[in-house]
């Protein structure tokens, strides 16, 4: 019988054809999500850039506190919800750092949006702001199911009390200077968080009616 | 860079689609060989050596069976009689007397391998033949294998190993097992890389199995340790797979569970005893050994992120749930439910659709001439959950192997 173990190697050749087909496939995937909340991501930084120059506007008296309001509820809750689809697909992202990369800007964006709030707050007041301070990168399973429940009560919360408050959730951990001077400045010692209104902030879970009780 | 459980997954991807590409160039390329059986030039004379313990129920079956083969050179039918309990051995001496070819060999018990090597001693043909007492070859299955010692250099001949009664649902699943193991079997031996000669019918060469001092007696799986014994001394082997021979499979899960402990118990045995011939020139070094010991540690290790991650599950599921009740809201929400798959599930359902291809067609192959049929339900069955129990009990009988605590019985 003639020497058939050439198949070894043709199979490793084969294996790694298909394998490195599949990878490319797989970064392609992940890229084409990637790109997608990229998109939104513009246009929400542009709905930022607005609102922001509509705060300025407001030293000047040619805007007033209710518009700056209504713009910064609205830019917040549409960050809000592409931050809910981000996360969706950003767990399942497994070869590349793409959509890592999108989420970090997006906790800029928001990071932006509560400083934002906060000058705002100085000149109109009348804001409710819930910042929801979380650990993006934990694998402690304690942590992460701590998150989650957050996450949903935060979410009946906003649900509840609508426009009312400005719910921005930002990812603790995302090695932003703005983000870590403003963490330190409110002294949040662990995540997750809620820093409510810059002046409560809650560690432990309460429920929805208990967290009313800190809102204006 | 990707996380640590990602490339785990990607490493399990590589190895199965490899080895399935294996499988498939190895099929392609030798499929009108598949069925081939050499010219029996030399009728060599054949010694079937039947070792038995407590086989009262299938001894007789057995013996007539291979009476009943259609090879005119079996010399002599030995039946060893394992220091049996029940009436196994009233049952040989009976037959002793009614077939002048028979005989008994009458001893304490010792085990398997000893039998064997006991009854290699006194058997007279060129070739021996070992048929488990429980094991019923088919009328051309010793013919259909002889031709293939034509080669000087083939030590052992195996052929397909076939459940004999499907009146379960256990040994539904053995039945497609052991119909794609044989198919797979075949392929490897295309590659000089059978590695177990099993006991439901093998011939060997007795000049070979003398060479390797016959079988090991510590060895909890004699016809594994005889294979790659033979491989390691430069002999080749083979499988007929156009004879068969069938085999009373386990009918419960207890025994199930029984019989892979000591197969695995042997495996563990045998790699141990091997372990310095890794990578080593040769087949039994360059690949036997490693896709034997890489599909145990997959197994195992395999096994080991599976509950790993139904544990942190279960752990998340109860943490979240104590802190929902605590917080007064929902348990489960919508929004838990993800429902966008990662490229590692897609990758994953592409490789168990080929999987599952691959298995189809092993069973359609196999039973091309056999004429017999596998249920869907049942193949789905095994592809999904049979194959899964594999593991479990490879760590325990790594438990077992580990602690000692094991015995042939």
């Amino acid at each position: 019988m003639e020497s058939k173990k050439h198949v070894f190697w043709q199979a490793l050749f084969l294996t790694g054809f298909f394998f490195l087909i599949g990878l490319v496939f797989g970064v392609y995937l992940e890229q084409m999500r990637s790109d997608t909340f990229s998109t939104s991501f513009y246009q929400s930084e542009v709905s930022l850039y607005d609102s922001l120059a509509l705060s300025k506007l407001s030293g000047s008296n040619l805007s007033s506190c209710g518009e700056i309001k209504d713009a910064s509820i609205g830019f917040a809750d549409r960050i809000y919800e592409e931050a809910r689809g981000l996360e969706r697909f950003d767990e399942k992202s497994k070869l590349t750092e793409s959509l890592k990369t999108v989420h970090r800007k997006y906790d800029l964006l928001r990071t932006l949006l509560w400083m934002n709030i906060i000058e705002v707050k100085e000149k109109c007041g009348e804001i409710n702001s819930v910042v929801y301070l979380y650990a993006y990168n934990t694998e402690d399973i304690n942590v992460k199911s701590e998150q989650v429940v957050w996450s949903r009560l935060l979410g009946d919360l906003k649900e509840e009390e609508g426009e009312n408050i400005i719910l921005i959730p930002i990812a603790a951990d995302s090695n932003l200077a703005s983000l870590d001077y403003l963490i330190k400045k409110f002294q949040v010692e662990r995540y997750p968080a809620v820093v409510i209104n810059e002046k409560h902030i809650l560690y432990d879970l309460e429920s929805v009616s208990d967290i009313k009780k800190y809102l204006k | 860079m990707p996380e640590t459980l990602t490339i785990v997954y990607l490493a399990y991807m590589f190895i199965a689609l490899y080895f399935m590409s294996l499988f498939t160039l190895t099929f392609i390329q030798n499929r009108k060989e598949m069925f081939f059986v050499p010219k029996v030039k030399k009728k060599y004379s054949v010694s079937v050596l039947i070792p038995a313990y407590n086989e009262e129920d299938s001894i007789e079956g057995t013996v007539k069976t291979v009476l009943d083969s259609d090879y005119d050179n079996i010399i002599e039918v030995i039946i060893i009689n394992d220091g049996s309990k029940d009436s196994t051995l009233k049952i040989a001496r009976a037959l002793e007397k009614r077939y002048s070819k028979v005989k008994v060999f009458d001893k304490e018990n010792s085990g398997k391998a000893d039998s064997l090597n006991q009854a290699l001693k006194i058997a007279r043909g060129e070739l021996v033949a070992v048929v488990d007492a429980d094991s019923y070859p088919d009328k051309h299955a010793i013919s259909s294998m002889i031709g293939f010692f034509e080669e000087s250099d083939v030590g052992a001949v195996t052929t397909r190993i076939l459940v004999k009664q499907k009146d379960n649902f256990l040994r539904k699943m053995q039945s497609v097992e052991y119909k794609v193991i044989a198919f797979t079997r075949k392929l490897l031996g295309f590659l000089d890389s059978i590695y177990v000669t099993p006991g439901p019918l093998a011939i060997y060469r007795k000049s070979a199995l003398l060479k390797i001092h016959g079988f090991d007696k510590k060895n909890m799986t004699e016809d594994i340790e005889a294979t790659w014994h033979l491989t390691k001394e430069g002999y080749k082997v083979r499988m007929s797979y156009i004879a068969k021979s069938t085999t009373v499979a386990p009918d419960t899960l207890k025994k199930w569970i029984k019989q892979r402990i000591r197969w695995n118990i042997g495996g563990y045995q045998t790699i141990l005893k091997y372990k310095d011939h890794f990578f080593k020139k040769g087949m039994l070094g360059l690949f036997i050994l490693p896709f034997f010991s890489i599909s145990l540690f997959l197994g195992v290790f395999g096994l080991g992120i599976f509950f790993y991650r139904i544990f942190r599950r279960i752990l998340f599921s109860y943490l979240s749930t104590k802190y929902s009740i605590a917080a007064q809201t929902a348990i489960i929400a919508i929004e838990d439910v993800n429902l966008n798959p990662s490229i590692l599930n897609f990758l994953g359902i592409i490789l168990f659709i080929l999987g599952l291809a691959f298995i189809f067609y092993a069973l359609k192959h196999v039973n091309e001439k056999t004429h017999e049929k596998e249920s869907f339900f049942s193949v789905i069955f095994y592809s999904l959950v049979y194959i899964l129990l594999r593991p479990i009990v490879l760590i325990i009988s790594l438990g077992k192997f580990l602690t000692g605590k094991y015995s042939w019985r």
